[in-house]
């Protein structure tokens, strides 16, 4: 009863706002992420009254757990040492603002895939804010050269260096 | 696409049968003995009604009768023809499966591979011999599940987005952490997310759709940071994070189900078999005992479900709060002085350059605040779709540019975690009962309100300013009459009300539908009447943020068969001032106009307050008074109800 009831109403209230949880939302694959470039343009939810379309999908989305291998991605997961870069060109501009303020979780997400210990962190986030300007050299850098920059820098530093193969 | 992959399957069906005719007999029958001996062992031991093998089936029993039925509907999931509704008989199919020759019978794989989670609980429990049932190696599922090295699992729940009471009901979703990751960043976990496929189905079909099943549900998996960038950056949800306390083995478990559940789909119902329903499900595979589906088998509201998992002794472990990149300028424009506010609203807009020197003259902690306001403000403009990439992204690096070059200035302190946590809220269903007084005529009221949260209810855990509110009942008996009578059915009342101030300017809007007495005069005064209204508004904070004060355009549609042109329109302002006087009390003072539009019915208004006043976590009492009605007959109304949540 308490079911008919609660469908009854939701049903119309659904027909006006449809608000359904956890419909999945587009995300293009980026491949192993080294081909974005800072401040991709990436748009929000706009509030809608009607927000009905706002959890669609598009069509080239991959479902399912055992999704096979999409570029750097086998089964929705990235091999390991491709983490790294993935995780660089997914999140640029993100470690973009922390490197400028030497502080922040997604530059200590990045130290940690790129093999820095704890006792060197800060060593990371001081070098990578006093190389900033070298390291995002212009907003269409693309996270390889980032990549590429960081790790001059790294191999140029008396602390860094030994995370660096040369 | 499912033509190849039956193609695949018959190909891998024919080679099968080839081989079992060039493999020696003998094998065949030893194999067959054992098998016989498990399935007879498995039998003895009742496996097929053991708690955990009902919730790697994702079963349910019957509601009439014995048996059961799995909530899984790609037949994919299940090896045995009647595998859905039987147990027993899919328990025989996957030992049976198990002694496959070795190919990839199912989705490419083995059958061992494909369900890795019954291979393990079946090897434990019945004990297989090695050398009658030897392991086979699954690369693919190995690779996969290092990838992730599963520890402990946190449950993740995106919080309500502003502005739109409709995310409310929020959306959960798994997050697995690897060993050591206590202390550290979780981005790079993966989390696991359950979702429907709704293709580009929009409106009426989607609504429709989505409430009767029609949308397959899958799993899928990514790294967390994709979906901290889609609730926190993107929709602008405070993330609540709650890590559980789960033994790495249930933990392993669980994940090895998940792989199970592969490219598998069950119809996903926006209600009851939705994201939070099904990872309940996961989280009972992880631990048969916790028996968390049960309760929720009709209606599972995300933050309800989180609320059971909480509440389950010692299951919490800990509960960390990520703030939106919305709340993360809210809180710092409240550490900034006006000037500050200013001066970072220049620059984000491009109308103040980097070298003014009233930015010059900002000490560094000045200088570097101002900055970071700015870029996140213009950040969040560039997320909202309000400013152009060629625009933003040059001013964004000159930004970041500027604020490198200043060293040795402490981080921002982190914004408060609010006082109370949304699983800490009251809980949405509401049930009240009252006694008032309208136009001299006294009555007892008794209400029911299954979801969800209204302005005046107790405002710990949900976002200020919100109202959704579904199917609210409302039943009087007037003493003097002796008749119970229909006061109200809202189907669905919204109201969001968002303040607005030099950097976020939301239009604030209401809308509702449902049937209510009509109380303004003439034929059809006390006839019960269908309402539609909305309005638009616009709200600002006054002392901080303890006080809105907002005003609305309104427009209503009445209809019913005595008003003089059936329908009635009107249209009106509406103001109000809601007041969070103390984290128990709030008051929501009101006053409204309405011109009716046809001629003949009267203009009518009101002017209210309504307060209410939290006793317990369950418990609260509302006052309700008004002078209304029709222009030239207005009459009082007051009332007084307790409520409780439940």
């Amino acid at each position: 009863m308490r079911r008919t009831l609660t469908y009854a109403a939701l049903t119309g209230a659904a027909l006006l706002v449809a608000a359904p949880f956890g419909a999945v939302q587009a995300k293009d694959s980026t491949g192993c992420g080294l081909g974005s470039v800072i401040f991709e343009g990436e748009s929000g939810v706009a509030p809608q009254v009607l927000a009905v379309t706002t959890n669609g999908t598009s069509g080239n989305q991959t479902f399912g757990i055992t999704s096979g291998t999409s570029g750097c991605d086998q089964d929705g997961v990235i091999k390991g040492e491709q983490m790294a870069s993935m995780f660089l060109g997914d999140n640029l501009d993100k470690v973009a603002r922390d490197a400028s303020r030497g502080e922040g979780e997604n530059l200590e997400s990045l130290a940690t895939l790129l093999g820095v210990e704890r006792q060197h962190h800060a060593d990371f986030y001081r070098a990578t804010r006093q190389n900033f300007g070298a390291i995002f050299a212009s907003e269409n850098v693309t996270a390889g050269q980032v990549l590429a920059s960081l790790k001059q820098v790294m191999a140029e530093d008396a602390v860094l260096r030994r995370y660096v193969q040369v | 696409m499912s033509g190849a992959r039956t193609a695949r399957r018959s190909g891998a069906g024919l080679l099968v049968a080839v081989l079992a005719l060039l493999l020696a007999a003998p094998a065949a029958a030893r194999d067959s003995a054992y098998l016989d001996a498990l399935l007879a062992r498995a039998e003895r031991d009742g496996l097929a009604e053991h708690r955990r093998w009902i919730a790697l089936g994702h079963y349910l029993p019957n509601l009439i009768g014995n048996g059961w039925r799995g909530v899984i509907d790609s037949p994919g999931f299940f090896i045995a023809a009647e595998g859905k509704t039987d147990p027993a008989a899919e328990l025989a199919a996957t030992l049976r499966a198990f002694f496959a020759a070795d190919h990839a019978t199912i989705n490419d794989q083995h059958p061992q591979c494909a369900f890795p989670a019954r291979y393990d609980w079946l090897k434990a429990k019945l004990d297989f011999d090695p050398a009658r049932l030897p392991d086979r190696a699954c690369p693919r599922f190995e690779a996969w599940f290092q990838a992730i090295d599963p520890h402990q699992v946190t449950l993740v729940f995106p919080s309500a987005y502003m502005n739109q009471p409709s995310s409310m009901f929020g959306h959960t979703l798994l997050r697995i952490d690897r060993p050591g990751q206590a202390g550290q960043s979780p981005l790079t976990a993966y989390a696991i997310n359950y979702g429907a496929a709704t293709g580009s189905d929009g409106g009426v079909v989607f609504a429709f759709k989505g409430l009767a099943g029609g949308y397959p549900g899958h799993f899928s998996i990514m790294p967390y940071y994709e979906k901290v960038k889609d609730y926190s950056d993107l929709e602008n949800r405070d993330i609540w994070e709650y890590r559980l306390n789960f033994q790495p083995d249930e933990i392993r478990l669980m994940l090895r189900h998940v792989w199970e559940l592969g490219q598998e789909y069950a119809d996903y119902y926006f209600f009851d078999e939705n994201c939070s329903y099904h990872l309940l499900s996961l989280l009972e595979v992880a631990r048969p005992e916790l028996d968390l589906t049960s309760e929720y088998r009709w209606w599972a509201i995300p933050t309800d479900t989180v609320r059971s998992v909480v509440a389950r002794a010692g299951l919490l472990q800990e509960a960390v709060y990520r703030p939106s990149a919305r709340r993360e300028i809210d809180h710092r424009l409240g550490l900034i002085d006006a000037q500050g506010r200013d001066l970072a609203y220049g620059l984000s807009q491009g109308d103040l350059a980097l070298d003014d020197p009233r930015i010059a003259a900002l000490p560094p902690e000045g200088r570097a605040a101002v900055l970071d306001l700015a870029y996140e403000y213009l950040q969040y403009q560039f997320h909202a779709g309000d400013r152009d990439r060629d625009e933003a992204a040059p001013l964004s690096l000159a930004l970041l540019r500027a604020r490198s070059g200043i060293d040795g200035v402490a981080p921002t302190p982190p914004v408060p975690e609010p006082d109370v946590r949304p699983d800490q809220g009251h809980e949405s269903a509401r049930l009240s009962a009252g006694l008032g007084r309208i136009d001299g005529r006294d009555f007892v009221e008794l209400a029911l309100r299954p979801a969800y949260h209204d302005l005046l209810d107790p405002p710990g855990g949900y976002l200020p300013g919100t109202q959704i509110d579904f199917l609210n009942i409302v039943l009087r008996h007037f003493r003097r009459s002796g008749t119970v009578s229909l006061e109200e059915v809202s189907l669905v009342d919204i109201r969001s009300v968002s303040p607005r101030n030099k950097f976020f300017r939301p239009v604030s809007w209401r809308l509702r539908t449902g049937v209510e007495r009509f109380r303004r005069g003439g034929e059809a005064d006390n006839d019960v009447v269908g309402v539609a209204a909305g309005g638009a508004g616009l709200a600002y904070p006054l002392f901080g943020d303890k006080v809105l004060a907002s005003a609305f355009a309104d427009l209503d549609l009445l209809g019913a068969p005595d008003l003089p042109d059936t329908v009635l329109v009107d249209i009106g302002p509406s103001l109000g001032l809601l007041v969070y006087a103390t984290p128990r009390w709030t008051l929501n003072l009101q006053g409204e106009y309405r011109f009716a539009l046809d001629g003949s019915s009267e203009d009518a208004f009101l002017a209210g307050l309504e307060q209410s006043l939290t006793l317990t976590p369950a418990l609260a009492f509302r006052l309700t008074t008004a002078y209304r009605g029709p222009a030239d007959n207005p009459f009082t109304e007051i009332r007084g109800a307790l409520h409780w949540y439940f």
